[in-house]
């Protein structure tokens, strides 16, 4: 990274902004994949490396596109961007800690040692008050320990807050792999908490900035599972992405030359762009009116693979005629509306029969609470109940009530098929707002949830041996079931619904599901109980081959 | 001082009723096609009625009484003071006009009432003025008592399928039921005249319970019920039962009514 900042007596100076903040997201996006596959359950939800990169991207947008910047100013802009930018749970908390920090950065005079301290309990004090339990063992340890390591050694008299920041940095890597001593679930999983090794890893990118040195080489040996590069493909592919240009993607594999120098380039020549170095193999992704050149000129830095070029503005058209993003006529002029996160275009129709808006993201692919806050204003409604059908997205849905002139209603539905269900109890013209509300969280209350996903490693979980390819049934996010097939995993997840006395299921078929062995499954389903009424509807969901929900 | 009540075939009324020498019942009527006509209640058995509905290649059309049928009534009832026509909903059907235009036919004052509701609803209204009739009141007493009771009734009621309700395109603001994209088994009332959703519910336990919320408050207040249902003998059964209360009556509703709801459909009416 260019731009080293001098170093004075007791305090940094001349601290570009840009620099910082693009040194820590340089550093958080070559760990990404591997924070990703930090995952206590082996079901394809762990996004945490991807949603706090894609947050530090969007503030990194954002201060990019305003050079020049006071600390005051780039402090609010820092905070703004980061609330705004929040995706997923560790997103929001990121926010949070960002949020914490800026609050005192703009204010102090100097960035000495004692301004880095008061930063740093400022971010703790924010990350705490934004979770409503907070638990010790994850990213909130490793940011206190962060702030108490800070205060101890400006306390010990250490005036420079080069060194403060090196014994935080160390502190942080040290409370990461203490993380499984005060988590059990991160100890039978045998890992550790992957949104404090995030925090862990951004401040050495913060340090690296400040100090001019390389990052140190983060030790990830303990840990077992192999990085997995696809959660972060897929969430490229669905980064809030303006419809212009070509989008590009592709890999340069044995990348030799000047990284720094050739995601300068990119950035140049495209927008949205992702550069993500990962052992030799450098993802690219931009936005881009010539391919061709971004091609070539990526192509004199090793072999190119996995090219992918689509039209964006093709597809807007299409979904413009489709009917696909717009505010469903039905919506537009209502004092209640609703605002969905949900994937699959099944799921779409069906949420937007019912008269929502659709924010295309959940599972794998968390949205932003600006693409939230940018649904909920499009809906034009005074009130605006927010299903985010994921409970990852949950907290992000949370913070949209702070950003807009709406008031908003979180009703925190954690599956796209409890979502579904809780939609029934949604007419934007019978009633009071209060009692649409109160009449859909009573529906969500009385709601079973069940998912059937496949173990994308073999693990341990809850004594049970679970192994990579294994179908796997969750109820209400609680492993269930682990069967080679997934009828039998279906089987014991409706077995479970139908002791505790449901009367109607609904099965949403995933994008991996065909339909005659859905249909399979509901007629075995009915086998079960006669009186069950069984419903099946196409939603085309990635990673979920099957959700279902039960009244 | 005498009062007779005429009603059509709508009003579900309890045994013994309809034999009351001061009740008479003008029927309506259903057409399967232009060929098939029945009379409401008469021509057919329910299970009869049930079984046609289902496997008709058309959708029965209901036709409201000729006023020739309630001047005949009327006529027949030539014996009393006072005459009080008791109707179903206006807004479900156009009898209340023919007996508006047949009470214009005879030579005597008729006072025709819509009760803004039908089967087991205008069933205790009828009662309620049978009551007033037999304790000796006068006939603005009948008609005050009347006239409180169409205020006060309130009919809640399960659906077994929206298919029927879809049909027949009778039903208001319950409307926005339909096109739900998951399966919608709601709970609906008859208020003021009208059907509306009361609860969007799925599944046959949430039926039950919906209703039961809003009967059960009332039977702690000791107002009057009474029960019908369309071949949903068992539901009835199990709301009765958690209702602890047996109802003034339990109707098997008619066909007019019924091929608009559809099997499986059960409910109460509250007084």
């Amino acid at each position: 990274m260019e731009g080293t900042a001098e170093k004075r007596e007791g305090a940094v100076a001349s601290v570009d902004l840009k620099t910082v903040i693009a040194s820590a997201h340089a550093t958080l996006a070559a760990h990404a994949s591997k924070i990703d596959a930090l995952n206590v359950y082996p079901v394809p939800d762990g996004d945490t490396g991807t949603n706090m990169l894609l947050t530090l991207r969007s503030i990194l947008e954002k201060v990019s596109a305003t050079p020049g910047l006071e600390r005051e100013e780039g402090a609010r802009i820092v905070s703004r961007a980061a609330l705004m930018g929040a995706r997923g749970n560790s997103g929001v908390i990121l926010s949070q800690i960002l949020r914490g920090a800026c609050d005192v950065l703009g204010k102090v005079r100097a960035l000495d040692a004692e301004a880095i301290a008061a930063a740093l309990a400022g971010a703790k004090e924010r990350a705490y008050a934004a979770v409503s339990e907070p638990v010790e063992g994850t990213m909130l340890s490793v940011v206190k320990d962060a702030a108490d390591a800070a205060r101890s050694c400006v306390e010990r008299g250490e005036m420079d807050p080069l060194e403060v920041l090196r014994a935080v940095s160390r502190e942080a890597h040290a409370s990461v792999k203490r993380t499984p001593e005060l988590l059990d679930v991160l100890r039978e999983a045998g890992v550790v908490d992957a949104g404090g090794l995030g925090v862990a890893v951004i401040l050495d990118g913060l340090l690296a900035a400040l100090s001019g040195e390389e990052p140190a080489p983060v030790d990830l040996e303990e840990e077992k599972p192999e990085a997995d590069g696809k959660r972060l493909q897929e969430a490229m592919a669905h980064l809030a992405e303006e419809p212009w240009g070509y989008c590009t993607e592709f890999f340069v594999d044995g990348f030799s030359g000047d990284e720094t120098e050739f995601e300068a380039h990119i950035h140049e020549i495209g927008k949205s762009v992702l550069v993500i170095p990962d052992d030799g193999l450098v993802k690219v992704h931009l936005h881009t009116q010539d391919p061709g050149e971004a091609l070539t000129y990526a192509g004199g830095f090793g072999r190119l693979s996995g090219v992918k070029v689509d039209d964006m503005e093709a597809q807007t058209r299409a979904r413009a005629e489709d009917g696909g993003l717009s505010v469903s006529s039905g919506t537009t002029r209502n004092l209640l509306g609703v605002v969905v996160a949900s994937r699959g275009t099944g799921n779409r129709k069906l949420f937007e029969s019912m008269g929502a808006l659709v924010v295309e993201g959940g599972q794998g692919a968390n949205p932003s609470t600006e693409e939230l806050v940018q649904a909920v204003e499009a809906t034009g409604s005074k009130d605006v109940i927010l299903l985010p059908n994921n409970k990852n997205v949950i907290p992000a849905a949370e913070r949209v009530g702070e950003l807009v002139g709406t008031r908003t209603h979180v009703i925190p539905t954690t599956s796209i098929a409890c979502g579904l269900a809780v939609m029934v109890g949604f007419d934007a013209d019978e009633g009071e707002v209060e009692e649409v509300v109160g009449e859909m969280r009573e529906i969500s209350r009385g709601l079973r949830c069940a998912e059937v996903t496949r173990a994308v490693r073999d693990a341990q979980v809850d004594g049970r041996q679970v192994l990579e390819g294994a179908y796997v049934g969750l109820l209400d996010g609680e492993l269930l079931a682990v069967e080679d097939g997934i009828e039998d995993v279906a089987l014991e997840l409706v077995g479970k619904i139908i002791e505790e006395g449901a009367d109607v299921v609904t099965l949403l078929r995933g994008a991996e599901l065909e339909e005659a062995a859905t249909e399979e499954i509901a007629e075995a389903i009915r086998l079960l109980d006669a009186d069950l009424l069984v419903e099946v509807r196409d939603g085309g969901q990635p990673l979920y081959p099957l959700q279902m929900v039960a009244e | 001082m005498t009062t007779a009540i005429v009603t059509d075939s709508t009003t579900s009324l309890p045994e013994g009723t309809q034999e009351r020498p001061n009740v008479r019942v003008v029927p309506l009527t259903f057409s399967f096609g232009p060929e098939e006509t029945y009379t409401d209640k008469v021509d057919l058995s329910n299970a009869q009625f049930y079984e046609k509905l289902e496997n008709a290649p058309v959708f029965p059309t209901t036709s409201q009484p000729a006023a020739g049928a309630f001047v005949e009534a009327y006529e027949a009832l030539g014996a009393y003071d006072d005459i009080l026509v008791l109707t179903l909903s206006r807004k479900f059907s156009g009898t209340y006009d023919s007996a508006v235009s047949a009470a214009g036919m005879v030579d005597r004052p008729v006072e025709v009432m819509d009760t803004k509701s039908a089967e087991m609803g205008s069933g205790l209204i009828l009662l309620e003025a049978l009551h007033v009739i037999d304790e000796g009141g006068d006939f603005e007493e009948v008609k005050r008592t009347v006239e409180a009771a169409i205020k006060r009734c309130k009919i809640l009621f399960a659906v077994g399928t929206l298919e029927y309700l879809e049909k027949s395109g009778r039903i208001g603001r319950a409307q926005r039921l339909l096109g739900t994209a998951l399966d919608v088994r709601p709970v609906l009332s008859v208020e003021n005249g009208e059907v509306v959703p009361h609860k969007r519910t799925r599944g046959r336990k949430r039926q039950m319970t919906a209703i039961l919320e809003e009967a059960k408050p009332a039977v702690e207040a000791g107002r009057a019920l009474a029960y019908g249902h369309i071949s949903a003998w068992d539901s009835l059964t199990e709301l009765r039962a958690a209702l602890g209360v047996k109802g003034r009556f339990v109707a098997e509703i008619g066909g007019v009514v019924g091929s608009h709801v559809g099997p499986g459909a059960y409910g109460v009416a509250i007084l």
